[in-house]
């Protein structure tokens, strides 16, 4: 079993335990039990299991151009390790793994070219979760055009089988749907067009396109009208992040107005404040930026961004100190939900600043990590060298 | 940026650059219920702060991440750092005093200096901030030194660090002149040479003295004014904008020669970039080259744009003196062969005196003989107090003849 966690704690702190994980060994070789490992966050085990049982059905590792045989609950474990690859950052074991599927259209990936398993059924097997991810992975590598052509695409496929639905019926299937079956599968596909237009969204985001970005938001602010308001608040941080304060601060007043939907009062006012607080660090007013933070933090006690956003503003007021120690408290304050790796990073790029034994410091959280957090957490926010 | 502690110094120094903090961002992995991992990603991501509440599928978040690489800094934007000394020896050091001192292409700026701290007790940690505004391109150092005693020996120590950076050019400017009788008109191209978008707060050309400026950088329409770079004033790597400015001199800055580099004046440019690193250039003195200004001119201040054909129509002239001396003018309407406009009324009428830099409005009638545009006839003027010196004007103006519509000839 890999745990990066266990290793480094029994070579720096030998005393220490590490929290009981479930191990591949330990849970059912099925959905249920791959779902178990990933809510404890042990992906690292749940890539074994998926690598198991793809060999198992003569696929994984080593297997590529070996005939065999695709089925939808193969495909549903493919699905699940690219997902589990790319969730652990390897993107480049994951692009090398997607490349077998080529463009996802190859025939042995539709139901029809597998008639002696599949008598009845039509379409492609591949799950849309992984489609999606066939169309974000390769801008994770740096090729941010083939995201883009293979998400437009995906774009048009959604709004073609959504006209098609909208006629009555299914792509591949020539009975008509039935009312409530068309209502489902035009909901079904409202959805995932919505996701779609979302990782168009963070794409442009990742090539620094952010005004084509904040314009797929404002696509996106229809078909959310429940969102808006943490819609617009996204777009007003990507105004910042551009330089642009006046854009950003029209669509945080937008973001403001009261709707009439079932979001709290409270939490419209924590959303507020975070706002403002991000405007003032853009004009680097640090103390106010504090204060904008603190009154959310008043409403909402636990919120752990509120606490690292005050930390990092008291870091820019040049209090290294009170810094770290702020950003300790926060950290070993209500372990796991506090073990943050964003908290972390910050952490220990703050530990660099203040001494030469940064090093010491960072892995003297090994055995809160080890007590609390799966073997999938990314070590790496604790900037080990 | 770091620094490592030589083995005989009790302390340690480090310089951090304190470019703007950013905002998180996660990689959002989306299942469906039916899926093999159904939605747990989706849902631990929810819970990692990185991710924004409330939008696990959005990858920007609201967390701010402290700056981790030095990154690039630009002319005219701020280099802001973070200075600290920290004892990481057993020892006591005694009288520590950090200065931090900025090497540029051709200065040295102090950039910190304090009164030497009485004691640093190990793994205790001074910090300072220090901010300097980048005047210059090139190469600069950051040269951090602590002196201090190590208390146990009375030994007198010096640690010194340098850290290099260099400066790049933020923009790209530059400058055309069109001169239009004695307004100039000035096109400024600017390019962001930087990697990441510029919103350009403010874009102004500060004119010297003896200048006016005219901002032509935007467009009235119903009592607003809409500039013509559209809504938002960003602008992203690489791209250009042209801004044009009309210059007219406040006094009689021309004789009649050639002058060349007149200064008119400088531009003002101030920007913000990411998550509103702030910056400002102002180019030197722009210099302008302005023809000799004629020692008469005549200007059309009044004419129609369209007239109608064999109909005669009137235009206001104004003559000015631009000479030394008074003029006494006489004016005579020529004709051009195959000209489409004639003169029509008095040729040869001597006029008033004009003094020296004195102006007069002359009306003048005018047949249109030929539809189309058509130009008027040529003008001549002979300044009969100077030696009957002529001054022939060719290319007045233009107006649109139209050939009248059928029904108004009958209704005439």
């Amino acid at each position: 079993m890999h745990d990066p966690i266990a290793e480094l704690l029994a070579a720096h702190f030998p005393a220490e335990s590490r929290k009981t994980l479930p191990s591949m060994e330990s849970v059912a070789m099925d959905m249920a039990g791959l779902r178990r490992l990933v809510r404890e966050g042990c992906y690292h085990a749940a890539l074994e299991l998926t690598g198991r049982f793809l060999s198992a059905h003569g696929q994984g590792l080593g297997q590529a151009g070996q005939p065999s045989l695709h089925t939808h609950k193969t495909l549903q474990m493919w699905g699940a390790r690219l997902a589990l690859l790319v969730v652990m950052q390897q993107f480049r074991e994951a692009e090398v793994e997607m490349e077998a599927f080529g463009e996802l259209v190859n025939p042995d990936l539709f139901y029809q070219y597998h008639t002696h398993n599949y008598p009845d059924k039509t379409g492609s097997m591949v799950p849309f979760s992984m489609r999606l991810l066939h169309a974000q992975l390769p801008v994770l590598t740096g090729n941010h055009q083939l995201s883009l052509d293979r998400l437009c695409q995906l774009q048009h496929t959604c709004h073609q089988v959504l006209s098609e639905v909208r006629r009555g019926y299914l792509p591949f299937v020539t009975e008509p749907l039935t009312p409530e079956d068309q209502q489902v599968a035009e909901t079904l596909w409202m959805e995932r067009l919505t996701r779609v237009k979302f990782c168009l969204a963070n794409t442009l985001v990742a090539m620094q396109d952010y005004l084509l970005a904040v314009e797929v938001y404002e696509g996106l602010l229809e078909e959310l009208p429940g969102l808006r308001s943490q819609l617009l608040s996204v777009m007003g941080r990507l105004h910042l992040t551009l330089g642009d304060l006046p854009s950003a601060q029209t669509l945080f007043s937008l973001a403001e107005d009261r709707d009439e939907k079932e979001e709290g009062e409270e939490e419209r006012m924590v959303r507020t404040h975070i706002n403002q607080g991000l405007v003032n660090v853009f004009l680097c007013h640090w103390q106010l930026a504090k204060d904008s933070f603190e009154s959310a933090l008043q409403l909402e006690p636990t919120n752990t961004t509120l606490k690292n956003n005050i930390a990092v503003c008291t870091f820019y007021q040049g209090y290294l100190k009170e810094c770290i120690r702020e950003l300790e408290g926060v950290v070993r304050w209500s372990p796991p939900s506090s073990l943050q790796p964003a908290l972390l990073t910050n952490l220990t790029a703050t530990y660099d600043l203040e001494s030469s034994s940064a090093h010491s410091k960072k892995l003297s959280f090994l055995p809160l990590l080890g007590q609390h957090v799966g073997e999938g957490f990314p070590l790496s926010s604790l900037g080990l060298r | 940026m770091e620094g490592s502690v030589p083995q005989q110094h009790l302390l340690g120094l480090k310089v951090m650059r304190l470019t703007k903090p950013m905002l998180s961002y996660a990689v959002p992995v989306l299942g469906e219920p039916w899926d093999m991992l159904g939605t747990t990603l989706e849902e631990n991501l929810s819970q990692d702060i990185r991710s924004p509440r409330d939008l696990p599928a959005c990858s920007t978040g609201e967390t701010l991440r402290l700056p981790m690489s030095f990154g690039l800094i630009f002319l005219g934007e701020t280099f802001n750092g973070f200075i600290s000394v920290h004892n990481d020896s057993q020892d006591v050091a005694k009288d520590v005093a950090v200065k931090v001192e900025l090497l540029t292409p051709s200065h040295r700026h102090l950039l910190l200096s304090e009164p030497p701290l009485p004691q640093l007790d190990p793994s205790a940690c001074e910090e300072r901030i220090i901010s300097h505004e980048v005047k210059e391109l090139g190469e600069h150092s950051l040269i951090c030194t602590a002196s201090y005693m190590v208390f146990a020996t009375g030994e007198e120590m010096l640690l010194r660090k340098f850290f290099k950076f260099g400066v790049a050019k933020p923009l790209d400017v530059k400058t055309k002149f069109m001169n239009i009788e004695e307004d100039i008109l000035l096109e400024v191209q600017i390019q962001n040479a930087t990697p990441t978008h510029m919103f350009l707060d403010t874009v102004t050309f500060d004119p010297s003295a003896g200048f006016r400026a005219q901002d032509l950088n935007t467009i009235r329409t119903n009592n607003s004014e809409v500039s013509v770079f559209g809504k938002d004033n960003l602008l992203p790597p690489r791209n250009i904008r042209q801004h044009l400015y009309k210059l007219t001199p406040l006094g009689p800055l021309q004789t009649s020669g050639v002058v060349s580099n007149v200064q008119v004046g400088k531009m003002d440019i101030v920007w913000r970039s990411r998550f509103g690193e702030r910056g400002r250039i102002q180019t030197g003195q722009l210099k302008a080259t302005l023809p000799p200004l004629p020692q008469l001119k005549v200007t059309v201040v009044e004419s129609p744009g369209t007239v109608s054909l064999e109909r005669p129509f009137r235009i206001t002239l104004r003559v000015h003196n631009g000479s030394g001396g008074p003029m006494r003018l006489r004016s005579v309407l020529e004709k051009h062969p195959g000209a489409g406009i004639l003169w029509t009324g008095v040729t040869g009428k001597v006029h008033n005196e004009l003094p020296a830099g004195g102006s007069m409005d002359m009306v003048v009638s005018l047949l249109p003989v030929l539809p189309g545009l058509q130009s008027f006839s040529p003008l001549l003027f002979v300044d009969v107090l100077s030696n009957q010196k002529k001054y022939h004007f060719n290319k007045l103006g233009q107006v649109f003849v139209e050939i009248q519509p059928p029904e108004t000839l009958s209704s005439a």
